[in-house]
């Protein structure tokens, strides 16, 4: 994967397709680093396991704030180093139902629709797992209530979920 | 659990054997040494560059106990005795299977932490100094690459001699004397040869830097704070990688195979300039030296100074080396606590524990510290680890290189914290990458915008909660804490997963955190706490696990908030 450190152009691509058909595949990439605030290599954004914790916090909202749906206009693949065992302790705290759905929402691979049988000794299910869960990041997108509505900005690849004062007021 | 015993040193000093060392700590990522022509594995990192970082205004986050150590840091270059020799002249070819004494600082309270870290990675056993934040340990000479892995320590030197029981006499000059009459008699050729194989590096990274002036440039965090790093890195870039300019301009991260590239460069490079290194060290009229002396009792008649001087003097006489407070090579230390007297040789220029960052925020906690703090909650494969309060990220940057079978969340409601969080991330990446001449992976951290007291995590999704929280000093207020503390307390305990869940808090508002705590027994039980001293303050870590109760939200009609 090719880096290019120049600061982010205005007109960067919008990369909404992002498809790997197996791994070592080439995959479509976004280059550019996210913006004036990092200085290169890997930034830090948010990726599908963390979009997977993350639940809407807007007062009254409860449980039903969860998932929150993923929009993403800019998105990176980052590879990190395949860990089988973590995936394979992972995926029984994964949230499913919401994995799938921002997974779709991103274009990404068709991941099934529940863990399959085995799972623990399939390494190409691990794989496409470890890459869904890890290797996608959400540069720039947006995070939205299910119940209120509300809407989260991604921007450089950090979620910002502050209310506003009022929104915590009673 | 008393924060301070002891635990006694292998009196049988016997030899590490390598593979013993390599077996508990082979991992996915393997870092492997070559020297000569046999193979060692280290299992953390070996580098840790200088610290070029411009400290916004955290005047003293380090110990009390520790002193004047801001020098470089080295990579430690161990000759590894089962090798064929290898063709160099002088001192380096009698390099036998020392055994030495190794002093390290600690942060104080964390002193069995470090203990366990030693015995996990060297596996040789500690003694814990009465003279807080101090460690020993033995070890072989083939394993001092090793011992710079450390995480939990912030400075190491070699123990030239230890005084269990040292006799003062009565007046100051019969005290002085004694110390001018030690400094003769004291066992230091071997000491002296542990110094020299540490130093083998620094003479070529000396003579690299003032080569490139820019390479001291330090880094001041205006909030973007990275037009600098740009351009340096783009400049970095065409360097080769294994220009100690890069090395030294990036804090070190655990990232483990780039070390092994840099010491095999360094390890060329050095054999290279063998003869210089010879000539230099051969002839000991060339080396400069301090004596740094740190006492404390209250039953002395003389004052570290003076100690240092007269001392310093007859070390002088002794060695012809030449005395020269800021520009040495070696340092002596004499550290003096009550009747125990250890006099040591530094190992390390500047402390480790700003290693992993960059861009300092007002109140950074330093690595050593946070790598104490995740220790002491013991993370399993796959635990979220959770800062919720995470400044700069000193704490779960630390998590991610350390522990990075978990996953590791980093979350402020500052804008500048959670960017200066982000960019120490990218700075630590983009070091790997330069270092490496190719992308690194990716570590196991995200970065978030939150507010604490109002987390937007699910209900039990966290496995550890670690942070440093506002001490109400530097940033926030005390007064604010009365209503932060309990809020932040109640919110962690409804994220956090019951049953197995845990906490590592520190703070200095001790007292506001109990009072917070006290209305929380049927959510958090206090398990453990260990005094640390924070930039002169007091303060506390209390180890908290979660009971097995869910968490019962309040109604959700009810908006409002009472925080007891």
């Amino acid at each position: 994967m090719e880096w290019h450190l120049q600061p982010r152009k205005k007109d960067s691509k919008v990369s909404n397709r992002i498809e790997r058909d197996s791994p070592g595949n080439d995959v479509e990439r976004d280059h550019s680093p996210s913006g004036s605030g990092f200085a290169g290599a890997g930034s830090v954004d948010m990726r599908l396991l963390t979009h997977n914790l993350l639940s809407s916090h807007v007062r009254g909202v409860g449980p039903r704030g969860f998932p929150l749906r993923l929009q993403a206009t800019e998105v990176r693949i980052n590879p990190v180093e395949f860990n089988p065992d973590f995936i394979v302790r992972m995926i029984p705290k994964v949230e499913w139902a919401a994995l799938l759905e921002a997974a779709d929402h991103l274009h990404l691979i068709q991941v099934p629709k529940e863990p399959i049988q085995g799972y623990e000794h399939n390494e190409e299910f691990l794989r496409k797992m470890h890459h869904v869960l890890l290797e996608v990041e959400v540069l720039e997108g947006t995070l939205q209530c299910p119940e209120s509505g509300r809407v989260f900005p991604i921007s450089r690849g950090i979620p910002n979920m502050l209310l506003s004062d009022e929104e915590t007021e009673t | 659990m008393p924060f301070l015993h002891k635990s006694f040193n292998n009196p049988m000093r016997e030899p590490l054997f390598i593979s013993h060392l390599a077996g508990g700590e082979i991992e996915a990522m393997e870092n492997k040494l070559i020297l000569g022509h046999s193979t060692f594995e280290c299992p953390g990192q070996e580098f840790k560059p200088r610290d070029y970082i411009q400290d916004l205004g955290s005047t003293a986050n380090m110990s009390d106990v520790q002193e004047a150590t801001n020098q470089l840091l080295d990579v430690n270059l161990c000759e590894n005795q089962m090798s064929i020799q290898v063709t160099e002249s002088g001192p380096r070819s009698e390099s036998e299977h020392l055994q030495v004494t190794i002093g390290a600082t600690v942060p104080t309270g964390f002193e069995q932490t470090a203990a366990d870290e030693v015995r996990e990675k060297l596996g040789s056993s500690c003694k814990i100094s009465k003279d807080r934040g101090k460690i020993y340990f033995d070890i072989s000479v083939d394993s001092l690459a090793q011992v710079h892995c450390l995480r939990s320590v912030d400075n190491l030197f070699v123990v030239v001699q230890e005084f269990k029981d040292y006799q003062f006499k009565e007046t100051k000059e019969e005290v002085l004397k004694d110390f001018e009459e030690l400094a003769g008699k004291l066992p230091w050729s071997d000491p002296l040869k542990i110094w020299k194989i540490n130093t083998c590096f620094k003479k070529k990274k000396t003579k690299r830097r003032k080569l490139n002036p820019n390479s001291s440039k330090q880094k001041i965090d205006n909030g973007r704070g990275d037009t600098t790093v740009e351009k340096d890195v783009k400049k970095e870039l065409t360097n080769s990688v294994s220009d100690s300019q890069i090395s030294d301009y990036y804090e070190n991260p655990a990232i483990k195979e780039q070390v092994s590239t840099l010491i095999g460069d360094g390890l060329t490079s050095c054999k290279d300039e063998t003869e210089e290194n010879s000539k230099e060290e051969a002839d000991p009229e060339v080396l400069k030296f301090r004596v740094t002396c740190n006492r404390a009792g209250e039953k002395h008649c003389f004052s570290s100074n003076e100690a240092a001087r007269d001392f310093g003097g007859a070390v002088q006489d002794y060695f012809k080396w030449k005395a020269d407070m800021t520009n040495f090579d070696v340092e002596v230390l004499l550290n003096i606590h009550d009747n125990e007297v250890v006099v040591g040789i530094a190992l390390t220029e500047e402390s480790l524990h700003r290693r992993n960052i960059t861009h300092f925020g007002p109140t950074t906690l330093r690595s050593t510290l946070a790598y104490g703090m995740l220790r002491l909650c013991a993370p399993q494969p796959t635990d979220i680890i959770v800062d919720p309060m995470c400044g700069t990220g000193a704490i779960p940057i630390e998590g991610a290189t350390e522990w990075s079978n978990c996953y590791h969340i980093a979350g402020d409601n500052n804008p500048l914290a959670v960017n200066r969080a982000a960019n120490n991330i990218s700075s630590l990446l983009t070091k790997i990458q330069v270092k490496e001449g190719k992308l690194p992976l990716g570590l196991p951290i995200d970065t978030i915008q939150w507010d604490i007291c109002n987390l937007p995590l699910r209900t039990g999704s966290v496995d550890i909660i670690v942070t440093d929280m506002p001490f109400g000093k530097r940033m926030g207020s005390k007064k604010r804490n009365w209503n932060l503390y309990p809020a932040c307390l109640r919110e962690m305990s409804r994220v956090c997963r019951p049953g197995t869940g845990r906490a590592v808090l520190l703070t200095q508002d001790k007292k506001c955190f109990a009072k917070a705590l006290s209305g929380m027994g049927h959510l958090w039980r206090k398990v453990h706490t260990v005094w640390v001293n924070i930039g002169g303050l007091h303060a506390a870590v209390y180890l908290l696990k979660r009971t097995p109760q869910s968490f019962v939200h309040p109604s959700e009609e009810d908006g409002e908030r009472c925080p007891w």
